[in-house]
């Protein structure tokens, strides 16, 4: 039962992919053919990397994560919200 | 591949010859450790089950019969818990140094040391906890050390540094688990994709949170990576500083130092860099991984043992100097006594092991020696544990008033016991770890690979 319930756990929810992938080995043929994509007005690319890499985040024109300022804002809410219990 | 992407691909960082290292054969290498453990693993693991039930028992028998049995008498009423504990959050201290500190400043080694390091202080920190617990010989109450709200309106002291530590350890804990966990994320996707075991791969699903390696993980990993690294820096710093209060806030002679936090907090470094020495020998050794934790990175650490070393030597002398100088005749006495008195021998020990040994890694041939090595870091460690036996036993068994020095503590076998067991307990989560979740950082040493390029690269 147990083992059951462990592989209703990792079943994969259905695939629900529309578009095109491709595969590629070399880096820069990733870039041309981000770049050329996105040239012909197809946005919303996704990169699969087992690394990340500076030409494919420049070829997407990824801005920096907002994680780095979200969390500092929350981090800041949560100390003043403990403040304000405490006092 | 063809033998000129393989040799692209080559480790961009290795000095040593070795095998090629490509994308491939970096998941193979560091993936195969996860595999199905051997009868080696499986001997050491269980003599250490062994000693953590002997660790175990001696606490079972300090909670029946009282914590009389640790061998506590005035005026040593710590001794060697509290050693042990400062001991296990200086070991503790190393992980976030390498992992946040070194991130911060883009030191390369890391990436293949990190992970090890930061695993050390998930379970240093584990360890350093049970002390205080065990120390009060009724750890069931252990609750008590926390600030929750009660009818009877009690609160513990704030202005103890004690109850500064409970914060300073939590937090630290909290930082450091939350840090290696998000640092394994991608590691942990590869073994996912790998592992053909429904239970592992539970866990790896679990542990690997979803990811995929897309654009935008990647993008959002590092943001929240960096952050952690800037939030735990401080702590480095914070983490044994507290703990030096402990002591230093104290009016008792040898503790009441202002020098007392930068002291110990290069004496957690020193130690803890010396305990991932000592754990990435053998690993390095164990799995046939010279080519990625190559010599190169060894020594690097060596040589950061060699800077703490330095300082924690001034250290002695400066505590030495400034008791020889200042107008306080108790203090000068203590001093005199740790180095001369019945205690002189772990003095010995601790200034033998810290400072003299660690000069011979001045030595080009010394820092590349492994077995050398792994015996000089061993003594650091050793020498460390006995620097906090040093400074409690010889402070508190020579006051201000001489009609209590009397030398009458010795260290009793439940002591040792669960100092042994301390040990057992730390290796147990360490031979777990690396059998189960990937010990180095598959995805950061990828990183030092040259990426394939069709072209120059931009």
């Amino acid at each position: 039962m147990i083992g059951r319930l462990v592989d209703k756990l990792l079943q994969s929810p259905p695939p629900n992919y529309h578009g095109v992938m491709g595969v590629y080995y070399y880096v820069d043929d990733v870039t041309e053919a981000v770049k050329t994509l996105r040239e012909h007005g197809h946005n919303g690319l996704s990169v699969f990397s087992p690394v990340p890499h500076h030409d494919i985040e420049r070829a997407l024109d990824q801005k920096s994560s907002l994680v780095r300022w979200a969390s500092p804002a929350v981090s800041r809410c949560a100390s003043m919200r403990g403040c304000r219990i405490r006092w | 591949m063809s033998s000129d992407e393989a040799k692209k691909l080559s480790h961009a960082a290795t000095a040593d010859a070795g095998p090629v290292i490509t994308q491939k054969s970096l998941n193979d290498d560091l993936l195969r450790m996860i595999s199905r453990p051997g009868r080696l693993w499986w001997a050491i693991f269980i003599l250490d089950l062994v000693i953590l039930s002997i660790g175990g028992l001696a606490e079972r028998n300090q909670i029946v019969h009282g914590i009389g049995v640790a061998g506590h008498t005035r005026p040593v009423m710590w001794a060697s818990y509290v050693a042990n504990f400062v001991f296990w959050v200086g070991i503790a201290h190393c992980g976030t140094l390498v992992s946040a500190i070194l991130f911060l400043f883009r030191s390369h080694f890391r990436r293949a040391v990190y992970r090890v390091a930061e695993a050390m202080t998930v379970f240093g920190v584990l360890t350093a906890g049970l002390f205080p617990l065990l120390h009060t010989g009724r750890p069931w109450f252990a609750y008590w050390l926390f600030p929750y709200p009660n009818q009877r309106g009690l609160w513990p002291n704030f202005r103890s540094p004690l109850e500064w530590d409970v914060f300073a350890v939590t937090t630290y804990l909290t930082i450091s688990s939350i840090f290696f966990l998000v640092g394994i994320i991608p590691d942990a996707a590869a073994a996912r994709d790998r592992t053909n075991n429904r239970w592992l791969k539970l866990i790896y699903t679990v542990f690997s949170m979803g990811w995929t390696g897309a654009n935008n993980q990647w993008k959002n990993f590092y943001g929240a990576y960096l952050y952690f690294a800037a939030i735990a820096t401080p702590l480095v710093l914070s983490v044994h500083s507290v703990v030096s209060w402990d002591f230093a806030m104290s009016q008792v002679p040898g503790w009441h130092s202002t020098i007392f936090a930068p002291y110990f907090v290069a004496g957690a470094i020193f130690s803890g860099v010396a305990m991932v020495i000592n754990l990435l020998i053998p690993i390095r050794k164990a799995f046939k991984l010279e080519h990625i934790v190559t010599v190169d990175h060894i020594e690097k650490l060596s040589k950061l043992v060699l800077l703490t070393s330095t300082i924690v030597g001034y250290s002695y002398l400066c505590e030495f100097f400034s008791a020889w100088y200042g107008p306080n005749p108790i203090e000068r006495d203590m001093f005199w006594w740790r180095a001369t008195g019945h205690f002189a021998w772990a003095f010995r020990i601790m200034f033998t092991c810290n400072v003299i040994i660690p000069l011979s890694l001045w030595f080009k041939p010394v820092r590349r020696n492994m077995p050398l090595l792994f015996v000089l870091c061993l003594s650091v460690n050793v020498g460390m544990y006995f620097e906090r036996f040093v400074i409690i036993v010889t402070s508190l068994a020579h006051p201000f008033n001489p009609s209590t020095w009397d030398v009458n503590y010795r260290m009793s076998w439940t002591e040792g016991a669960i100092l042994a067991g301390s040990f057992a307990w730390f290796f147990m989560f360490f031979l777990i770890f690396v059998r189960l979740l990937p010990a180095f950082s598959i995805a950061e040493i990828k990183e030092t690979l040259a990426a394939p390029m069709r072209r120059k690269p931009s």
